[in-house]
């Protein structure tokens, strides 16, 4: 029965590939007239991941489509919970905080492309489901990153841990909760090549640092590699809204 | 005996260097980056030539995928464009296939192992008349190809991808993990097998190149009418 299951799984992804291209939805300045932006509160998971990407089966990946993919499929792979401890007590006694220095790299880019920045809304979400509510703001629009995952991988035993992580931007009108821009955006996060056509697909450098084991890695030198993805995404974020 | 010996040894090395030849990798191409246009350049953009839907054979148009794929090949043998500087550069044209409402367009140049074209785009009315082009911040890694997103206006017609002779033998570099799924077959017969994840990281260094695949690819929503 399980076979089975697995069977009916592979078609079905196989099937949601070939027959629905993800359309992103492309800012227009002229049309959309945002001055002010509200960046919405919650976007990057609490817990980072600590990701092995090969010889996981492929589950997972009925979710149809690319944002499936990207909820499921990406960063799929062999997370045990010794990794996800071990890099957890390494950065937490860091004082490293993801948002909120994300959210100080998009407030400050926002700014730089002559956006009016408004107070962050919204309170915690669940990562991997889109907001049905957005919460009220005086702002013109709310910048939605939902960051479905966000942490450390690798390939396979042998290469090196690196930073990766995977969302859906969104902008949404606050006068009419219409889709003002949608695109998604993989960091590193190793999704397969039929999933990569039609999404944002960004790499670390080619000299980027690696780590071979979690327990070589340093909390400063982890936090570095994170400043930088963080650093890239949201300058790209941003540039979807030109 | 002899000969049959060295016939066999010649059988049994024919078939070793087969087998090199088909387990050996070819060399990927060098990044071109250097120019020698094998017909006359021109200032005119050369519309007539524009790769089309109307070239693709209706079975490889793809229409239940809602999505078009045209490509073409820079090199010598492309068209070429002489600036008002008399600068040189090869280029295709794609007219944008027309009466499909929510398209989006992917347009670029396709990356290669160790290099691409450094692709400059804009977008033509149907007269030929340039009504955007887009900037370097204006690239991305979208799948299989470097380049931009747009939605065309309602006068876009045609996409121009012309070598940017400024970027030509500069490089990008990145750090990429690679994922493919192999399928395993069973040792139980039927059923037991499935799709494993393949991963592997790798360090790229490309160079942009005059030679490569550059192309457009339209994605669209069901559409109420008629197909082109």
């Amino acid at each position: 029965m399980k076979h089975f299951l697995t069977i009916a799984v592979s078609a079905l992804a196989l099937s949601a590939c070939a027959t629905k291209p993800y359309i992103p939805t492309l800012y227009d300045a002229s049309s959309a007239q945002v001055r002010s932006i509200a960046i919405v509160d919650d976007s990057i998971p609490d817990e980072l991941g600590a990701n092995e990407l090969a010889s996981a089966s492929g589950t997972g990946q009925a979710v149809a489509g690319i944002v499936g993919y990207l909820v499921v499929g990406a960063m799929e792979g062999i997370e045990t919970n010794s990794r996800v401890n071990a890099l957890k007590t390494l950065m937490q006694s860091s004082g490293f905080d993801a948002e909120a220095e994300f959210e100080k790299m998009l407030s400050a880019k926002l700014a730089a492309a002559g956006f009016q920045n408004m107070a962050v809304v919204g309170g915690p979400r669940n990562k991997r489901k889109p907001i049905k509510d957005y919460p009220a703001s005086p702002a013109d629009a709310l910048l939605d990153v939902q960051m479905t995952n966000f942490g450390m991988q690798k390939a396979v035993t042998g290469q090196e841990w690196r930073p990766a992580s995977a969302m859906i931007v969104k902008l949404v009108s606050t006068k009419d909760d219409s889709i003002l821009v949608e695109n998604t955006i993989s960091y590193n996060s190793g999704l397969t090549s039929g999933a990569m056509e039609g999404m944002i697909y960004m790499s670390p450098s080619d000299t980027s640092v690696g780590f071979m084991k979690i327990k070589d890695m340093t909390a400063p030198e982890v936090a570095a590699q994170m400043r930088i993805m963080l650093d890239e995404v949201s300058s790209t974020i941003v540039a979807l809204l030109r | 005996m002899k000969a049959k010996n060295i016939s066999i040894a010649v059988t049994a090395l024919a078939f070793v260097v087969g087998l090199s030849a088909c387990a050996t990798p070819k060399p990927p191409l060098p990044p071109k980056v250097n120019f020698n246009a094998a017909a006359g350049c021109s200032s005119v953009i050369d519309l007539a030539s524009a790769v089309s839907l109307d070239d693709e054979p209706k079975k490889n148009r793809m229409m239940k995928n809602r999505s078009i794929v045209l490509t073409k090949i820079l090199d010598d043998n492309a068209l070429c464009f002489r600036n008002y500087q008399g600068a040189d550069s090869p280029y295709a044209v794609f007219e944008i296939p027309n009466n499909l409402s929510g398209r989006v367009v992917y347009a670029g140049a396709k990356i290669y192992e160790n290099r691409l074209v450094a692709a400059g785009i804009s977008v033509l009315d149907s007269a030929g008349r340039v009504i955007k082009t887009f900037s370097a911040n204006d690239f991305r890694k979208l799948g299989t190809q470097y380049g931009v997103q747009f939605n065309p206006s309602a006068d876009a017609a045609f996409v121009m991808i012309k070598a940017n002779n400024a970027a030509i033998g500069t490089q990008k570099g990145s750090t990429e993990t690679v994922v493919s799924k192999a399928y395993r077959v069973g040792v139980q017969g039927f059923g037991s097998g499935g799709f494993d994840t393949v991963a592997d990281t790798q360090t790229f260094a490309r160079t942009f190149a005059y030679e490569g695949e550059v192309g457009i690819r339209v994605v669209f929503p069901k559409q109420a009418g008629p197909q082109p």
